[in-house]
């Protein structure tokens, strides 16, 4: 740096060295722009030095980009877990994996503390989840389960102007959950559609102060949010039901439908 | 998601490889610039461009990549091709080779800044809020880098 800084100064003017840098660069002012004209109009040296910089910089413009590697983008794509594309996708079959119930006791088992801390927390955290109503705001505010993470199953993230975040898809152990994260400038509403899909709305938990408003039918389950949230939305499978996916998101900013997503679709 | 990829891999990957003069080097920056940037997308602060902070972690990610391999051997795969001559810089196919060769031995804060401006296409005020620096300070560096390379150049070609 040292030496770079003793020979980096200009052989002319340095006000009238930046006033060229800047025409170049297409940021100059009209009244500097007037500025530079008048200079370069009494100096035979500074237009000699102005084509000789403005020939550079047409240069370094020049360089042409480089391809990335072909293996580049599929090798980014694997380690962020895109969601399947929908035309993979098995609308409305009964699964097979994740959800399989062969795989929930497996990770049920590996998930055993997990499971117990959950429920154990999410017991001594609410009262009983009862309302299915639509009409009401009936969201049940249960504590963090914990560092239990489960196991995830899928993901999806959002990238939109207005609303931006991921949702993740967990297994934990009889329970799964939508790990949701978002942040919006203005209202952020999170739509779940688990209608024939045989699970049920458990409880949301938030380890933050909690500004979300909920509401769950048996079809839908909506969460309305501000700003940077999240929260974990949690889901049992209906007595007697097989857990069906994928599982339908929609993601709102200020009431306008931002994305659609499917979760849990069969890889 | 994959748009997203495909939009920005290619910029995110020339403005790594032109500031770390690799392309494997590159190519693993590029990989883990799309992991934190989908790590931390809810960190993403909507007051400034989307592409401004996608490349602001390329261009830290890439001066971490420099930083860790401060002592080693810098320019695997450009130093095998000497000087040619000084015409040769304006319009041969050897052009992007010097340049990258000068690029690199400049300071990483003068080399990311034409980076940014050269490669990337970026106005002083996109590079400021990529750098997080005052726009002054963007011209200033800039101005000098210019310089330094013009003379990079120059002395190569009359060796």
């Amino acid at each position: 740096m040292k030496e770079q800084n003793n020979i980096h100064q200009p052989p002319v003017d340095q006000h009238a060295y930046e006033l060229m840098n800047a025409a170049i660069d297409g940021e100059l002012g009209p009244a500097e722009q007037a500025e530079l004209n008048k200079l370069l109009a009494e100096s035979d040296e500074l237009q000699d030095f102005d084509a000789e910089l403005r020939s550079f910089v047409r240069l370094l413009n020049d360089v042409p980009e480089r391809a990335p590697p072909e293996y580049l983008q599929q090798a980014i794509e694997r380690q962020i877990r895109l969601p399947v594309p929908k035309n993979k996708q098995t609308r409305g079959k009964a699964i097979s994996s994740p959800l399989n119930p062969k795989n929930w006791l497996r990770t049920g088992l590996a998930l055993a503390a997990g499971i117990v801390l959950t429920v154990g927390i999410y017991e001594m955290g609410s009262g009983p989840i009862t309302s299915r109503d639509a009409s009401n705001l009936t969201g049940t505010i249960i504590d963090k389960p914990g560092s239990s993470q489960g196991e995830l199953l899928d993901s999806v993230h959002i990238y939109t102007d207005t609303l931006q975040g991921a949702v993740e898809l967990r297994s934990r152990g009889d329970l799964f959950s939508l790990d949701v994260n978002v942040k919006s400038e203005g209202l952020a509403k999170v739509v779940v559609n688990i209608a024939g899909r045989g699970l049920e709305f458990e409880g949301i938990t938030n380890g933050q102060d909690f500004d979300n408003d909920v509401a769950v039918s048996d079809d839908l389950i909506n969460v309305v949010s501000e700003g940077a949230q999240s929260y974990s939305l949690l889901l049992r499978q209906t007595p007697g039901s097989q857990p069906v996916t994928p599982l339908e998101l929609e993601f709102f900013a200020n009431d306008t439908l931002v994305q659609a997503a499917e979760l849990g679709g069969s890889r | 998601m994959s748009q997203l990829v495909s939009q920005y891999q290619r910029p995110v990957y020339n403005a790594a490889y032109r500031i770390l003069g690799n392309k494997d080097d590159a190519a693993d920056t590029t990989q883990t610039v799309f992991l934190k940037v989908f790590e931390h997308i809810v960190d993403y602060d909507p007051k400034f461009k989307f592409f401004s902070w996608v490349y602001r972690i390329a261009i830290n990610e890439s001066l971490n990549q420099v930083k860790k391999r401060r002592n080693q051997e810098p320019l695997a795969d450009n130093q095998e091709s000497p000087w040619q001559s000084p015409a040769e810089v304006l319009d041969s196919k050897h052009l992007c080779k010097r340049v990258q060769e000068a690029l690199m031995t400049l300071n990483v804060d003068y080399r990311s800044v034409v980076v940014l401006k050269h490669i990337s296409g970026c106005s002083y005020q996109q590079i400021s809020e990529i750098l997080q620096l005052p726009v002054k300070t963007v011209k200033s560096r800039l101005y000098t880098a210019r310089q330094l390379l013009k003379k990079t150049l120059q002395n190569d070609g009359s060796d």
